[in-house]
């Protein structure tokens, strides 16, 4: 299984998708251009504090990725 | 010795008596409504959702980063283009720090995420930007002189 983790007002809301089922597949990487369009940054996650790689396409591979919304300036 | 009853008590003896109980009515209304509002507010969830992101914060840092973390309130991050060191204190605002060769505060950074997110999502959200994308988020963070930062200088 892997997971989409993407950063909300809930502190993040997870979405599992199984490498197996082109279905679940499918829709992760739907999320991951419908995110992706609105300006969040995806990352795969790193071990350990590791800083992971920044991704600017949806590979189903990656077991664990961060959507961090779009930065702004304070 | 009388005491003056003030501005107020003379107009509420001024005041008909129905327009005094319409004010009381509006007050009370008021009230009310006050009182419910914040009976709606989502407290309980407010605290899961900085549970949660203090969770993810926790699991993306390094030993030593969660240390220093636990100790001191702040970690430190080594920028992915430059090499420069920032540190990052608890919290959502003005709370990260371009660090020069001797650790000493160069500049306070001024940048978040957009959207209202707990403060481990923010601080996370921070660390994975300077070690990912960082000379787009200098671009986009406000630099602040540092004699203006809320901190103490860290020892």
């Amino acid at each position: 299984m892997a997971v989409q983790i993407v950063m909300d007002r809930n502190g993040d809301t997870r979405h599992e998708f199984d490498f197996a089922d082109p279905k679940t597949i499918a829709r992760a990487e739907e999320r991951f251009r419908e995110l992706t369009g609105k300006g969040f940054r995806a990352v795969a996650l790193g071990r350990d504090g590791n800083p992971g790689t920044l991704l600017d396409k949806f590979d189903p591979l990656v077991e664990r990725t961060l959507f961090i919304p779009q930065l702004q300036g304070g | 010795m009388d005491r003056d009853p003030g501005p107020m008590a003379a107009h509420d003896r001024d005041t008909p008596p129905s327009l005094r109980a319409w004010w009381l009515q509006r007050l009370s209304r008021f009230s009310r409504s006050v009182i419910t509002h914040w009976a709606s507010l989502d407290f309980a969830g407010a605290g899961a959702a900085q549970a949660r992101a203090d969770r993810l914060l926790g699991e993306n840092l390094s030993q030593a980063q969660r240390e220093q973390f636990e100790e001191r309130g702040y970690f430190v991050v080594t920028g992915g283009e430059t090499g420069k060191c920032y540190r990052i204190r608890r919290g959502y605002q003005m709370n990260v720090e371009e660090l020069d060769e001797n650790g000493n505060r160069r500049h306070v950074l001024c940048f978040m995420p957009e959207g209202h997110l707990a403060q481990g999502d923010v601080m996370l959200a921070q660390k994975m930007a300077l070690e990912l994308f960082e000379s787009e988020t200098l671009n986009i963070a406000n630099r602040i002189p540092p004699r203006f930062s809320r901190f103490d200088e860290a020892l």
